[in-house]
């Protein structure tokens, strides 16, 4: 009992796409999260905690990347997520150096 | 879940499944190995631990010769204990001693004996044993991509093992409780990936998520590192608590280096079951010398307990870094588990025969998934063509994977026969017996023979293994257990034990086969 094609896709450039943002995506955020939240919480702690959920949340994000039916809306979701996370991250750490 | 979820994810299943399947099945049956790593050492060098993994009650007989060979004036000095056997490990800083400009004066890392007080290099001991716990991470295959291999073998069977849970979730009960061992053989092959799929659950994810974090670990340093830290990794690396102590050198001689056992004693007093793994020295012999020892209690009175002491030689003042008897920090305790978990030993023997057989279960898991996908896909509806390269696909998987077990008593064998070899030797020998054995059986083009001639010859050359032992120590199991070299009775008895169920499979195989 092969899973039945008519749920899955037949072109490639859309599989390697869907697979690119699930692997990719998924490590994007999952790292970003961890980072904005070191900034709040303790770096040493968030970091070791980092060590299981970091891929644990790769993961689970990497099998998300598979529900929605269309591969741009996962692209531009996890795109947007990403760079919301960053804008933040990033922002965050800025202040904090001009506090210092 | 609707239908096309869970076609989707079926889908995703097998073919992450399938993709990893023969690198995971070596990363499970090495590494099912690898929890008796240190027993194996210790049968093929005839060279029972003394102290477990800890540190010898004595060092100053150690540190006195390794002062008289290298001369430890102003160096930094490491003496640690990473496993269960006999020698130590030795790191020597180069000499801060500016007038010290021998060639004697740089670094350099090798093995002591702390009974002979021989010294070794990595590559002149190589065992077995080693071999296959390196092999359990692919060191073999193109260092250091190997390394990177296993790490996101690891982290595609998390994600395999999260989309098997969510197809199976449903009759996740039912199908636990199925067993049709009767029925069709691919019936039989599905009942026992769920059942033993399910059995194994927790193990498998807890060695995916440790085994990829040991080997990925630098995805998740580098971004942090790179960041939050503006690209400085030491200061990372201080705050994770990764780091050695380092004392600036004043050069001022002690008029009389102190003995490292007086330190030892006292703190054998003052902290009952406590063990010292680790003996940092910085600057021997200077008056701002330090001893910094690390350690922990034995698991069986605390499982998370780090303890870290450091003197001041001069004045033999103490202070405590890391308090065993205090609740460990949040860092030490993620830090200790996911080692423990992954390598399963701090529950003595037993645990770790559980983890082997958990590990072999897995291999079990990975092989009848191989074949489920191979037997859905060997019907009449697909091309002959097709139908070829399906089988062409499994029989490469099944010789590669079942001749590991047949190679691996082989080399056991022979690593004792023909003992010490090199690293390049056994390098050669195994993964070129490996090959030949693989390319045999690809060449018979029998699925069944593969897996009858496995575990035919894995059980044969399983039994010599006790036997080569017997031949060049005249010394059996029996012998050694009254020694109490208990990790060298161990392998005896693990090989006579494993071979015996293997050759009762092997019988019970061909029964079925004649019948």
């Amino acid at each position: 009992m092969p899973a039945n094609p008519k749920y899955l896709t037949n072109s490639l450039a859309q599989r390697l796409t869907r697979l690119l943002a699930g692997f990719l995506g998924g490590y994007c955020i999952s790292t970003l999260f961890h980072l904005i939240l070191a900034t709040f919480i303790s770096k040493s702690i968030v970091l070791i905690t980092f060590t299981f959920s970091g891929f644990i949340l790769w993961a689970v994000l990497f099998i998300v990347a598979y529900i929605p039916k269309k591969t741009v809306v996962i692209c531009l979701l996890y795109f947007i997520i990403s760079t919301v996370l960053a804008s933040i991250f990033f922002a965050l750490n800025a202040n904090l150096q001009m506090l210092n | 879940m609707g239908n096309r979820l869970y076609n989707l994810f079926f889908n995703l299943h097998t073919v992450s499944g399938i993709v990893i399947s023969v690198a995971l099945y070596i990363i499970f049956f090495a590494g099912s190995f690898s929890f008796f790593r240190d027993d194996f050492i210790a049968w093929e060098r005839n060279q029972n631990s003394v102290t477990a993994d800890f540190l010898p009650q004595k060092l100053d007989p150690i540190i006195d010769t390794l002062n008289a060979r290298y001369n430890l004036y102003g160096r930094d000095v490491n003496l640690k204990t990473y496993y269960s056997e006999r020698r130590i490990s030795v790191s020597l800083g180069a000499s801060k001693d500016s007038l010290n400009t021998t060639e004697n004066s740089a670094g350099r890392f090798f093995y002591i004996d702390p009974v002979t007080f021989k010294e070794q290099t990595y590559i002149e001991s190589y065992t077995l044993g080693e071999f296959l716990y390196r092999l359990h991470f692919l060191t073999q295959f193109f260092y250091p991509v190997g390394y990177y291999l296993s790490g996101f073998v690891a982290f595609f069977f998390l994600f395999a093992i999260l989309t098997g849970v969510l197809i199976h979730w449903k009759k996740i009960i039912p199908n636990f409780y199925t067993f049709r061992p009767f029925s069709k053989l691919k019936t039989l092959f599905t009942d026992a990936h769920t059942a033993l799929g399910m059995i194994g659950l927790p193990f498998q994810f807890v060695l995916a998520v440790t085994g990829a974090f040991f080997m990925l670990k630098i995805l998740l340093v580098a971004p942090a590192a790179a960041t939050l830290y503006n690209g400085d990794e030491s200061t990372l690396y201080n705050d994770l608590e990764y780091n050695t102590p380092y004392f600036e050198f004043k050069n001022q001689r002690l008029t009389e280096v102190p003995k490292v056992d007086r330190f030892l004693n006292e703190l054998q007093e003052g902290w009952p079951n406590f063990n010292a793994d680790d003996l940092q020295i910085s600057n021997y012999g200077d008056s701002t010398m330090r001893l910094t020892l690390n350690g922990k209690l034995n698991y069986s009175s605390k499982f998370n307990a780090p303890g870290s002491i450091q003197y001041k030689v001069a004045t033999g003042e103490s202070r405590i870094l890391k308090n065993p008897y205090k609740t460990a920090s949040y860092l030490d305790g993620v830090k200790n588990i996911m080692y423990r978990l992954h390598f399963g030993d701090y529950g003595s023997y037993v645990l770790r025969i559980i983890s082997f057989l958990l590990g072999l279960l897995t291999c079990f898991v990975i092989i009848s998934g191989v074949m489920i996908w191979l037997l859905a896909r060997d019907k009449k509806n697909n091309s002959p063509k097709k139908r070829k390269f399906y089988r062409r696909v499994t029989l490469i998987y099944l010789a590669i994977c079942l001749s590991m077990y047949p190679v691996t008593a082989l080399n056991f064998v022979i690593v004792k026969l023909a003992y010490p070899l090199n690293e390049s030797v056994l390098y050669w020998f195994y993964l070129g017996s490996w090959a030949l054995l693989s390319l045999y059986l690809i060449l018979r083009k029998d699925n069944a023979f593969c897996i009858r001639f496995s575990l035919l010859w894995g059980s044969i050359l399983g039994f010599l293994i006790p036997a080569a032992n017997y031949f060049t120590t005249q010394t059996w199991f029996g012998e050694q257990f009254m020694l109490s070299n208990y990790q060298i009775a161990f392998v005896d008895l693990f090989w006579i034990v494993l071979a015996t169920c293997t050759l009762f499979s092997y019988f019970k195989i061909k029964k079925k086969a004649n019948n």
